[in-house]
């Protein structure tokens, strides 16, 4: 009997979800053959067999299976297969602990006191009963009026790709003292610059992109993370862009940004924006960013505060309102204040924002 | 007049060395009669006897003409039947006794006599569809063996014998209908009861009949022979109708009949007749010989222990998993997954038959279920008529041959109609017949209201069907894999089986996942509880249900939990009777409300028996109840009614609010 676990497939995930296996148990597969689809908390992929023989699945499809968890064994015989079956029967990972579950009304409190979820950490199911027994052991009466007001509810699961975002974004707040910076200009004649070159076809996005990586390399603690009292750098300019179109959120990397002309960018971003909505990513298509970017400039959205990611130092926000006179557009920075102070950020945006705005440094390119 | 008519009839050839050894056998069942006649009165037999004196020959006349493996059902007044066959004495006597000793060690008695492929049973009529059933194994066996079914003339008056009139024609059974026409039902004489002739009746569905007597035992002799011979060569139905008198009571003192009737015909009575005919010096050594066997039986019976009963305790395994190791038909209804089970096992057992009405391809069952069983196999799916009793009789002979027949009753409602086969039979030979025999019969049926059928199309009837010794209850569920079931089933059960269904739960998906915060546990019993578990060491709540609810329970659990504020656990047990809710009492245990959800009728019903369980066995803690079912009516058809009388989510999780406000 061979046995096969579940590796880690990227630098953020612990555990996967399994989504469908690929051959049906019991049945014979060869080595290299696809075996199983898992969903990480990017994208879906398939595992292949690293073993030949029949399979014996220790898993179920929506089971989420933590890294170096036993997936699956490999036996000579079918006969052999079904016995291991009997004496290792398949896990649910609906057994598996270390997580809490908020009851509406209990979700609710915590949300309107602010409380920090994460004290609840592996209680299983909390009520709101339970919320105020641990904090107030002396307001109980609070639990009642409280779940009396609290109108009829629908409840929706989350999928497991929302879930690792949440809990990505959950870890990012908890290890980052972010603060916020804004800088705009009116895009309009930068716009009717950028007209002129064909290719970019009026897009403003890619030419921001292109100048805040070129910028970033005399940066270096934007591409950075703190913790535990040193600030660890990266070596590479990653930019992580956050796209949300009809395929939900995914942040599309392009790698060595800086390295990269203005029309080369451009055609990295088309492809992988084309790969997003083919469902074709992978997954060095979407990890590893050091810098991420988002724009809602699109939507007319003038203003907003990005969330920091997970071991990153700054999140650029682009901001537009395409019906204002002169197109305004707004650059804002949130930024871990750990590693940069506010005077930096406003020094940089200004830069940003001049270099944005320098046509010439359009044409060169 | 019949009297002189009887003893008028001219004697057809008998070599004497048959004629002897017929009264020789004959005499044996009387000596044997008498001296349990006489143990009786001497308060060494307890319950009742039913005799034959005056009939003997019937038995002794037939059992003449059976093989080794023909099989022979018979009735209440059995004795003479069971020792033309068997001639055993001893084990007789000491199971009318009730001694371990015995034929059937004394659990029996004197009308459930089994040895071999000899049966017999005390209720009227029900008999005759067990007895088709048998016939038919024997008939797809291809061995030439057949079946004789013992039935009175009173026996006349019961439904079930015209459905196996028809069905023995129809599937053109080797079964010989033997009607001994002794002209009273108890006491009471047939021409109050009986209306036209006997043989029209099995003319009528085209069976082949025959008449005789005990009087003129000559050609009852070789009438039976030959009715015999061509139900064994053509392997079709016959009915021989024999004419004769019982000489005592129906069972010990109750006769009403004139006197003056009984002595003419014991003046009549062939052995009698013979015993006065024959030269005393050479039948008195065989008349002492008998005699003498039949005083030693007698003395051993009383010499004998009495027997023990023995309760075979149930399945209790309380160790819970999470493991469930089949897992097909995800997102699959239920009805296909049991489609589908039964394709998967029906394929590798050919010895599992599956009947009932409307069951065949294109039809497939009211609900489907069978949908496309009889073209893979149409060796092993058969329509039936709409006859509930007897194909469920049908299907208990089959068991009795080893076989695994499923019959569909196509609405629980209808299985009213078959309780006695139920009951009566299938449920009790096991026990009666001291383990000689098992009866490995599933009989699935839907229950259920919430399609707007009405009252005698909805109902959930299992509270009539739970309690009844050697009847398992199953009902099924979607949070578990139905192969898990049907493997239990054909592999481990011997027994014979009800599984309830349920019309709403077909159209159900199989649920084998819950929403964050919940997870799966299964008893390692033969058919596992699911447990319905919360991620929480606190639980509120325990909500004990089964069947057709079982999906709504998990809804009204999460709900209870997301909307509510409530942590609850569902208890759903797969087998509801026997069951012993004592598994789960430390689990019960860790919440203080205990609600039991029941879409049948609540008076004594499940619910009832579960709060009693509990109510026996917590002493230390103190759990407040709280059963909820459906008002005391029948189901309505509007469905606006029928949705405000059964539970459902909405209703159920209101009732529980209010009993914890």
């Amino acid at each position: 009997m061979n046995t096969m676990f579940i590796s880690k497939i990227n630098a953020n995930d612990d555990a996967v979800r399994i989504v469908e296996w690929l051959v049906a148990d019991k049945s014979y597969i060869e080595i290299g053959a696809s075996l199983v689809r898992v969903e990480t908390s990017k994208v879906v992929v398939d595992i292949k067999a690293e073993f030949s023989g029949f399979v014996c699945q220790h898993y179920l499809p929506d089971d989420v299976v933590g890294i170096g968890e036993k997936l699956a064994s490999f036996h000579e015989s079918e006969v052999q297969c079904v016995a291991n079956r009997a004496s290792s029967p398949m896990v649910s990972s609906k057994s598996v602990e270390n997580e809490t579950y908020f009851s509406h009304a209990a979700k609710k409190y915590i949300v309107e006191n602010e409380i920090d979820p994460a004290i609840f950490s592996d209680q299983g199911l909390l009520t709101l009963h339970a919320i105020t027994q641990k904090i107030f052991p002396q307001k109980e009466k609070i639990v009642k009026d409280f779940v009396s007001n609290v109108p009829h509810q629908r409840i929706e699961k989350l999928s497991h790709r929302k879930k690792c975002e949440i809990k990505s974004l959950h870890d990012a707040k908890a290890h980052t003292l972010s603060s916020s910076l804004t800088v705009e200009f009116d895009s309009d004649p930068l716009r009717n610059e950028l007209k002129k070159i064909r290719w970019l076809n009026g897009q403003v996005f890619p030419y921001i992109l292109h100048v805040f990586s070129q910028l970033l390399k005399n940066h270096p603690k934007f591409t950075a993370f703190y913790a535990d009292g040193f600030i660890n750098y990266y070596d590479h300019i990653h930019l992580g862009i956050a796209v949300d179109i009809d395929k939900g959120l995914k942040v599309l990397v392009l790698p060595d940004a800086n390295v990269l002309s203005l029309f080369e960018l451009n055609m990295l971003l088309m492809e992988s924006i084309g790969r997003y909505y083919d469902d074709t990513l992978e997954e060095k298509n979407v990890t590893g960013s050091t810098v991420t970017i988002t724009d809602l400039s699109s939507h007319n959205i003038m203003y907003f505060h990005p969330l920091l990611n997970k071991k990153q130092s700054v999140i650029l926000g682009i901001g537009g309102d395409s019906k204002q006179t002169g197109y305004p557009m707004s650059l804002t920075i949130v930024f871990d204040h750990q590693i940069l102070s506010g005077k930096e950020i406003a020094l940089f945006l200004n830069e940003l924002k001049e270099k944005i705005l320098d046509f010439k440094n359009v044409t060169n390119n | 007049m019949e009297v002189q008519k009887h003893s008028q009839q001219v004697k057809t050839f008998i070599p004497p060395e048959i004629e002897a050894c017929v009264m020789e056998k004959a005499l044996l069942i009387r000596l044997v009669e008498e001296a349990l006649l006489n143990m009786y009165a001497r308060g060494e037999i307890q319950g009742t006897i039913h005799t034959c004196i005056g009939q003997e020959l019937t038995g002794v006349i037939v059992s003449e003409f059976l093989s080794e493996h023909d099989a022979v059902f018979s009735n209440h007044r059995c004795h003479g039947h069971f020792l033309a066959l068997t001639d055993n004495v001893e084990g007789l006597i000491a199971e009318i006794a009730g001694k371990i000793t015995g034929v059937c060690g004394g659990r029996g008695g004197s009308q459930h006599l089994c040895q071999g492929e000899f049966y017999s049973n005390g209720v009227q009529g029900g008999i005759a569809p067990v007895a088709a059933g048998i016939a038919w194994a024997k008939k797809t066996q291809k061995s030439h063996n057949i079946s004789v079914v013992y039935l009175g003339d009173g026996t006349l008056g019961e439904g079930v014998v015209y459905e196996t009139f028809n069905l023995a024609a129809l599937l053109e059974l080797p079964l010989l209908f033997v009607l001994e026409n002794n002209q009273y039902a108890q006491s009471t004489h047939q021409s109050e009861t009986l209306s036209g002739e006997i043989c029209k009746r099995a003319e009528s569905f085209g069976i082949r009949t025959a008449t005789g007597s005990t009087w003129n035992w000559y050609d009852l002799y070789l009438t039976t022979e030959a009715l015999v011979h061509d139900i064994r060569c053509e392997s079709k139905p016959a009915l021989l109708q024999v004419n004769t008198y019982r000489l005592m009571p129906h069972s010990k003192g109750d006769d009403n009949r004139c006197i003056n009737e009984i002595e003419s015909y014991r003046l009549i009575d062939p052995l009698n007749i013979y015993l006065n005919s024959v030269e005393k010096d050479n039948f008195q050594p065989i008349i002492d010989n008998i005699a003498q066997r039949v005083h030693a039986a007698v003395e051993l019976a009383n010499a004998a222990a009495f027997s023990i009963i023995s309760i075979k305790p149930l399945n209790n395994n309380a160790q819970t998993s999470t493991a469930r190791s089949l897992t097909h038909f995800s997102n699959q209804r239920l009805s296909l997954a049991i489609n589908q089970t039964l394709h998967h096992f029906m394929e590798q057992y050919p010895q599992m038959i599956f009947i009932g009405e409307d069951v065949k391809s294109p039809y497939g069952g009211a609900f489907k279920i069978s949908q496309g069983l009889s073209s893979s196999f149409p060796l092993q799916v058969f329509n039936m008529p709409i006859s509930e009793a007897a194909i469920v009789g049908l299907g208990c002979g089959l068991a009795l041959c080893g076989y695994r027949p499923i019959v569909e009753i196509m609405f629980g409602d209808f299985i009213t109609l078959a309780m006695d086969q139920i009951l009566n039979h299938a449920a009790k030979f096991r026990f009666m017949y001291n383990e000689q025999v098992t009866v490995p019969l599933i009989i699935r049926t839907p229950m259920g209201g919430g399609r707007g059928y009405g009252p005698t199309h909805s109902q959930t009837l299992d509270r009539h069907i739970l309690g009844i010794p050697g009847l398992s209850v199953i009902a099924i569920n979607n949070l578990i894999d139905p192969r898990l079931i049907y493997s239990s089933l054909i592999l481990d059960t011997e027994d014979p089986i009800i599984m309830i269904e349920n019309k709403l739960l077909y159209t159900k998906l199989m649920r084998f996942t819950l929403q964050p915060g919940f997870y799966f546990e299964y008893t390692q019993e033969t058919f596992p509880t699911i447990l319905v578990l919360p991620k929480s060491q606190h639980i509120d709540v325990t909500i004990i249900g089964y069947g057709g609810l079982s999906d709504v329970l998990v809804d009204v659990v999460e709900a209870l939990f997301y909307s509510h504020d409530i942590i609850g656990q569902f208890i759903c047990p797969v087998q509801i009777y026997p069951y012993d809710i004592s598994l789960h009492i430390n689990q019960i245990k860790k919440s203080r409300f205990v609600f039991i959800v029941e879409e049948g009728q609540g008076f004594a019903s499940f619910g009832s028996e579960i709060i009693a369980q509990l109510a026996a066995a917590i002493r230390d803690t103190v759990l407040i109840y709280k059963r909820i079912f459906p008002p005391n009516a029948p189901i309505p058809a509007s469905k606006f009614c029928e949705d405000a009388m059964l539970p459902n989510a909405n209703n159920i999780i209101q009732a529980i609010l209010e009993s914890m406000a």
